[in-house]
This record gives structure tokens, C-alpha cells and sequence, in this order.
């Protein structure tokens, strides 16, 4: 049952996770922002740190719910002007860079194996009141999707998605208008960095490489772009399947069950597009 | 209220590099383009028709001289040394492309009702608010009636013709003071023409805004212009 409980909180935080990047980067700006693996990691060291070198507890860990959105809001501006400047494919090479000097960094920070015994806030300490503390936060999560969605915010997303030149046509200003959008994306991602920090006591600088990034927008593009039924079902794909493959796998293979996990979604990856071009749930194609 | 105008110095001229593709007339003043006004584009293929149009909508900039906008809410010199101003756009300008750019996610009554910028609501604390859905607009509904459309038709399924009264209706509906045409009846039955003509013209009247269209089809130009600007031998000059 515990281990359920586990797994479950843990699905829950990558769901929200996902959603920030699928119907947020991903459906709304087009960027595929592998990137927001960062601001995820950072949420997650700067309550290892925290939690480790200023012995802070109870309450006052709340405040991390403060200070990560801050500090990853700057992060996320200077990505957003370098999504500006490198366009597409340029973009994506940068945030490999970044991907790479978030894991240097973490290193040096935290040392190879990153923090451990991280203490969670009082209020969320037993892992079931943590899983329903995300469950809140994934339903106000979907609610303001669903609404955003609605809004007419959303529509000239869709139009400076279609065309800028349209957009520009209409005096739309898009550097203006997807500021916050970016932000809000990162904020959510830095958060359920927490939240996995609280959920597993630790944070290890492994978890936050370009090839957990890449499982997961092979299980985005199955769940389907811009949907959130999409994010849920890479969520729950990503952590029960991987958990039961490589449960399965390592009699067999031993050491080497991540990596064929790994192979088997990046074939994944590759096979879909082409089989499903919407993945199960997406509003759009697949570009 | 102060009354639209657009005035294109004497010294204006546009071009690619070394290469000129098109200057003021000599001997000519300055071009003013004024409220309550249709000027149609004449001229032959590739003598910079649209790219005149490029610079009224501000895409591109004059190489020499200026374009000075005069609209009620909003002042603007457009030079070759200023940047693009896409607040001036705002609402003011509206433009039908060549090629009708509609976007295909969004159904026929949003890709109109979205023309018309309504800052207040575009704010994105509003995605927070609960029950944002905006009333259908009686005017979009009218325009939908005219083309026999119900609003609901999916964009991606339009016929190009179908996409380029879209586009026009787009444009009527704006209440933008300059409104900016290229080529906006091709393709598009002449019944149909008929009563885009119209609306263009009761809403210029209505509004007090200004018409620039280019149009291939010397009939639909000279039925619907009051006055020509001819680009010919590399020469911009304003004739009645």
C-alpha cells in the first residue's frame, strides 16, 4: 500500500509537470521546451539545499513554495529572450546546453549523489497527506487549464501560434503576451520540483538529464499535444509502466533495465508520430 | 474628434538595396490619403503594389521620406529610422493578405470576433477568472449572414474562396481606420463581391476610415476606388 501511495504522489507531481509542458509550452507557444526539465530540478535543489544546509522544518518550509517560483521566474526569463534569439532548432541546442550546466551545477553543488534526507514541511509529512496535498494541486491545476482554455487569452495564442505574421498584423505583441505563459510554466515545473524533493526526501542530479526529458515527450506525444488527459496518461505511464518494466526487467538484464526502459521509449518516440499523429488525446498533429 | 489621415511626404521611396522600386512622381506633392476615402493600387505585376501596402502596415520601413499617421487615438511618423510600431496597429489598421491567413484551430465566428482587440480582456490574470465567456457580437452574427455561414463551420474546411470572404468579413468587422486590401475579391463570386463593396463602403462612410486597395480586375477598381494610385515606371502619383 505505501509503496501504491508512492508511486501514486509521484505520478500526480509528474501529471502537473506535464501539463505545465503540454498545454503550456508545448500547446500553447509550440516550443518544445525540453528545458523546463531545469526549472523542475531547480525546485528540487533549492529545497535540498535549503532543507539540508539552512535546518530549516516545519512551517517555514512553506516558504520554499515562495522562493523557488522566484528564482526560477529568472531563470525562465532568460530562457524565454534565448527562445527568442535562437528560433526552433537553435532553441533546442540551447537548452541541451542548459540541461548540461544545470547538471554541472547541481554537482558541484549538492556532490554527485545530491541531497538526501530532505525534511518535509509539518502538514504534509506522511505520504498520504502529501498525495492528497497534490491531488489539490493537480485539480486547481486542471481547473485554471480549463479555463484558460476558454478564455480569449487562449485564442490569440492560437493565432501567434498559426501565424506571426498575423499576429503582428493585428498588433499583437508576442514577446508580451507569452512572457507570462512561459513563466507560469516554469513556476508550476519549479514547484513540482518541491514536491518530488518532499516526495522522494532527496534530489538526485541524475533524475534531471536530457534522457528523463526525452521519455517523457515520447510519452507526451502519446498522450496527444495541448490535452490534458495526454499529460495524465504520459504521467501515469511514466511512472507505473517504467516502475513495472524495469521491476521485470532487472532479474533479466540487471544494471542495464533503465537503459532498455529508455530504448523502449525512444522507439516509442520515433514509431508514433507516424501510427498516431495526434498521439490518443491531442488537438493537434504532431510537427 | 481629429479625423484620420495618412500623408506620404514628397521625398518617400522604397528601395531593395541599391535597387529602386518605386519614388514619389517628380513634380508631385505630397500623397494624403484622407478619411471617409477608397484609393485603389494600379499597376503591373511585381511594381511593389504589396509592398507599398507592407509599408502602411508598417512591416517595412520608407527608404527615404515619411508616412505620418493621423488616426483619433493614436499619432505616428513612419521612417526609415524608426521602429515598427505595432501599437499604432492596435486597432487601427486591418488588413486582407494576398493570401487569406485565417487561423484553422479556431472556428469561423472566433477567427472574426478575435480581429477586434479588446485589451481588457486579454489580460492573462483574466485566465484565473472563472465564467469568462464572451456573448455572441449581433454585428459578427450579420456579417456571418450575409456569406450564409452560421459561425460554427470549421475553418479548416473552407474552400480558398470561402477562407477570402472570411478574410474580408474579418477586416469589416474591425472598425479599423485604415483597412488594407490586396487583392481581396479573387476568387469570391461576383454576387458575393457585390455585397463586400457595399459593406466596405457604408462602413468607411460609417467610420470615417480609409480604404487602400489592390486589385488586379480594372472594373472592381474603378467601381469601387475613388481615387487611383498608379505605380508605373518605378513612379507613385495620385490621380482621380
Amino acid at each position: 500500500m505505501d509503496l501504491l501511495i508512492y508511486l501514486a504522489t509521484k505520478a500526480v507531481i509528474f501529471i502537473i509537470f506535464l501539463i505545465a509542458l503540454n498545454s503550456l509550452m508545448l500547446g500553447k507557444m509550440n516550443l518544445w521546451a525540453i528545458g523546463n526539465i531545469v526549472y523542475f530540478s531547480l525546485g528540487s535543489f533549492i529545497t535540498g539545499f535549503v532543507s539540508n544546509n539552512w535546518g530549516i522544518n516545519d512551517n517555514r518550509l512553506y516558504l520554499l513554495f515562495l522562493i523557488v517560483p522566484v528564482a526560477v521566474s529568472i531563470v525562465s526569463l532568460i530562457f524565454f529572450y534565448a527562445s527568442r534569439v535562437f528560433k526552433q532548432d537553435f532553441f533546442l541546442f540551447f537548452s541541451l546546453f542548459f540541461i548540461e550546466l544545470n547538471f554541472v551545477a547541481n554537482k558541484m553543488v549538492a556532490g554527485s549523489s545530491g541531497y538526501s534526507h530532505i525534511i518535509r514541511p509539518s502538514g504534509i509529512q506522511s505520504d498520504l497527506s502529501l498525495l492528497v496535498f497534490s491531488v489539490i494541486l493537480l485539480i486547481i491545476c486542471i481547473v485554471w487549464i480549463n479555463n484558460f482554455d476558454k478564455s480569449r487569452v487562449n485564442k490569440l495564442h492560437s493565432v501567434m501560434r498559426d501565424s506571426e505574421i498575423l499576429a503582428f498584423s493585428w498588433g499583437i505583441n508576442i514577446n508580451k503576451s507569452q512572457i507570462p505563459l512561459f513563466i507560469a510554466s516554469a513556476i508550476l515545473s519549479g514547484l513540482m520540483g518541491v514536491m518530488f524533493a518532499f516526495c522522494t526526501y532527496g534530489a538526485d542530479p541524475k533524475l534531471f538529464t536530457t534522457n528523463n526529458m526525452i521519455i517523457l515527450f515520447a510519452l507526451l506525444i502519446l498522450g496527444g499535444i495541448d490535452s490534458i488527459q495526454g499529460a495524465v496518461v504520459a504521467g501515469l505511464i511514466f511512472v507505473f509502466f517504467t516502475y513495472s518494466l524495469e521491476s521485470a526487467l532487472s532479474s533479466t538484464f540487471q544494471i542495464h533495465a533503465p537503459k532498455i526502459t529508455q530504448i523502449v521509449f525512444g522507439i516509442l518516440l520515433i514509431v508514433i508520430p507516424f501510427i498516431m499523429p495526434k498521439g490518443l488525446f491531442g488537438k493537434r498533429n504532431f510537427q | 474628434m481629429k479625423e484620420s489621415r495618412i500623408d506620404i511626404s514628397a521625398d518617400f521611396s522604397f528601395s531593395y538595396g541599391k535597387n529602386l522600386l518605386f519614388k514619389i512622381r517628380e513634380g508631385q506633392n505630397n500623397i494624403v490619403l484622407n478619411c471617409g476615402r477608397i484609393y485603389g493600387i494600379y499597376g503591373g505585376n511585381g511594381c511593389g503594389k504589396t509592398t507599398f501596402l507592407n509599408i502602411l502596415n508598417t512591416f517595412l520601413k520608407p527608404t527615404t521620406g515619411k508616412v505620418t499617421f493621423t488616426f483619433p487615438t493614436y499619432n505616428y511618423v513612419h521612417e526609415n529610422d524608426t521602429i515598427t510600431a505595432s501599437e499604432l496597429i492596435g486597432n487601427n489598421i486591418r488588413r486582407c493578405f494576398q493570401t487569406p491567413l485565417l487561423v484553422d484551430e479556431l472556428n469561423i465566428y472566433d477567427n472574426i470576433s478575435i480581429v477586434k482587440r479588446l485589451l481588457k480582456n486579454e489580460n492573462f490574470l483574466n485566465t484565473f477568472a472563472l465564467g469568462m465567456n464572451e456573448k455572441k457580437d449581433s454585428e459578427i452574427l450579420r456579417l456571418l449572414d450575409l456569406a450564409h455561414f452560421t459561425g460554427n463551420e470549421d475553418t479548416a474546411t473552407l474552400s480558398y474562396g470561402q477562407r477570402r470572404i472570411i478574410a474580408n468579413l474579418q477586416v469589416l468587422y474591425s472598425d479599423a481606420q485604415l483597412m488594407i486590401l490586396d487583392e481581396p475579391f479573387a476568387n469570391i463570386h461576383h454576387d458575393m463581391i457585390g455585397v463586400l463593396k457595399q459593406e466596405y463602403r457604408k462602413k468607411v462612410i460609417q467610420n470615417n476610415s480609409i480604404i487602400v486597395i489592390v486589385e488586379h480586375n480594372k472594373t472592381n477598381l474603378h467601381d469601387f476606388a475613388d481615387e487611383i494610385i498608379t505605380i508605373d515606371n518605378k513612379q507613385l502619383s495620385l490621380r482621380d
